[in-house]
């Protein structure tokens, strides 16, 4: 089998996986798609190189956060972020129940990374760091600061299920 | 608590409804073999580069120890070197058959935000030109299909977000120097750049003819770090001439480089080649261009 065609099967049975956890960043299914496919370029030039590593699929997933934080950075100083612009009318309104994605949104993109690898991919602490390239410390007290706010902005009944 | 949190991000995930994946997979391939091409050409060019400033300082040195009877060519009786042909012709100048010359120097932003600085807008003709196309592109039609209007810089913003493969566009602006053009910074999967389009109508003679059946693109790439990364050129038999600026300059570090429209001449080329583009434009187009940039900001030339 050649390297396009391992790279291709590759990239086949994880594109959709990549494109939730894009998804779950930005909450845009056609920036997630645009992420992945990004990524995935991204992945095929250093291909040689990603093989070796231990968890290829770790690998990518950090190429996918890159390209992510690097598209906020770009994006930073000209956009607001929806989460900042919608907790005023959640604030007002109690009836208003926030799902567990938007809540998500009111984190720093940083946090919000850090929760997903952490809660959703099951991630290590170590691994997160890793991938974020920050130190371990970081990742816990960040990991800490956004389940503390996970928490203020979620309603009651699904505050019981991670209290 | 994992397990709660991660049910709860199942639940959001399984209530939307994404759209189709589409062939990531098939684009990754292709922009990463069109990348893995670009750079193989640049390393051919670089290589090329260092023999012929290798050789340029042999001649220096030789020439200053040699005999004054040395034959032209020579450097002390040794032959010189064949310098390989990597499609840069040393000496040559490669400009653009038709010009449609940019105003002014480096732009001056007077609207917020606009360009960002990473990315300027060359004066004219970068310094280093590369490699030059013609490319004979049909119009697939003979006149436009709708009521013309007079074009506006909205309706062409309008236009070149709709060609533009994928990109995200921002920071529209109305070309300095009176000429009937727009610039957009575009930041698609590869590479950010700033993409200015111009249209002009020289003297095709009288009468006029009509448009035409085919464009003649004129595709100008150059090998720089940061600049003027591309010049697309169309002109028609009525002496209309469409002209596509893009200049880049990527990031140090290589994380990005520059966008996808150069390292895909041809989806410029078909761009430029639009047979929608002219002094007039379709009147839908001038009108929801009005809508959608009803006050497009001017740059200082």
């Amino acid at each position: 089998m050649s390297a396009d065609d391992e790279f291709a099967e590759f990239a086949t049975a994880h594109a959709e996986r990549l494109r939730t956890t894009a998804f779950m960043l930005c909450r845009d299914w056609h920036l997630a798609q645009d992420l992945t496919q990004t990524a995935l370029t991204k992945l095929y030039l250093s291909w040689r190189k990603a093989v070796q590593a231990d968890n290829l699929l770790a690998y990518t997933q950090k190429i996918l956060l890159r390209s992510y934080l690097d598209h906020r950075r770009r994006r930073s100083s000209t956009e607001s972020t929806p989460g900042v612009l919608a907790e005023p009318a959640y604030r007002e309104n109690p009836e208003l129940r926030l799902t567990m994605l938007d809540a998500l949104g009111h984190l720093p993109e940083r946090d919000r990374a850090i929760v997903i690898l952490r809660y959703f991919e099951d991630y290590s602490v170590e691994q997160v760091a890793d991938v974020l390239e920050v130190p371990v410390g970081v990742v816990k007290s960040q990991t800490r600061r956004s389940l503390s706010k996970l928490r203020e902005l979620l309603a009651a009944d699904q505050l019981a299920l991670f209290g | 608590m994992t397990e709660d949190l991660r049910a709860l991000l199942r639940d959001d995930l399984n209530a939307e409804r994404p759209p189709p994946l589409g062939d990531v997979v098939g684009a990754a391939l292709r922009d990463g073999k069109r990348i893995r091409r670009g750079r193989r050409r640049l390393a051919v060019g670089g290589g090329a580069a260092a023999v012929v400033g290798v050789l340029a300082g042999v001649v220096v040195v030789g020439g200053a120890l040699t005999s004054p009877a040395a034959a032209p060519g020579e450097l002390g009786g040794v032959a010189a070197a064949p310098v390989p042909d990597v499609g840069v012709v040393p000496g040559r100048r490669v400009t653009p058959t038709v010009t449609a010359p940019m105003q002014g120097g480096a732009a001056k932003v007077t609207a917020p935000g606009f360009p960002p600085p990473s990315v300027p807008i060359s004066p004219t003709v970068a310094a280093s030109p590369g490699h030059t196309r013609t490319l004979a592109i049909p119009s697939g039609t003979l006149r436009p299909a709708e009521k013309q209007k007079e074009a506006t810089p909205a309706a062409m913003a309008y236009l070149l977000t709709q060609l533009l493969p994928s990109a995200q566009t921002s920071s529209y602006a109305v070309v300095p120097g009176g000429e009937l053009g727009v610039r957009v910074f575009i930041d698609d999967k590869l590479g950010p750049g700033n993409v200015q389009l111009t249209v002009a109508r020289g003297d095709a003679g009288t009468p006029r003819p009509a448009r035409g059946e085919m464009a003649k693109v004129t595709i100008v790439t150059y090998a720089v770090e940061c600049g003027r990364a591309m010049s697309v050129t169309a002109e028609w038999p009525d002496g209309t001439t469409v002209r596509i600026d893009v200049d880049s300059c990527p990031p140090p570090g290589g994380s990005r480089g520059l966008p996808a429209l150069v390292a895909d001449p041809e989806a410029a080329a078909r761009i430029a080649a639009d047979p929608r583009w002219g002094v007039t434009m379709d009147a839908s187009l001038v009108d929801i261009g009005g809508q959608r940039y009803p006050r497009l900001p001017g740059l200082a030339g």
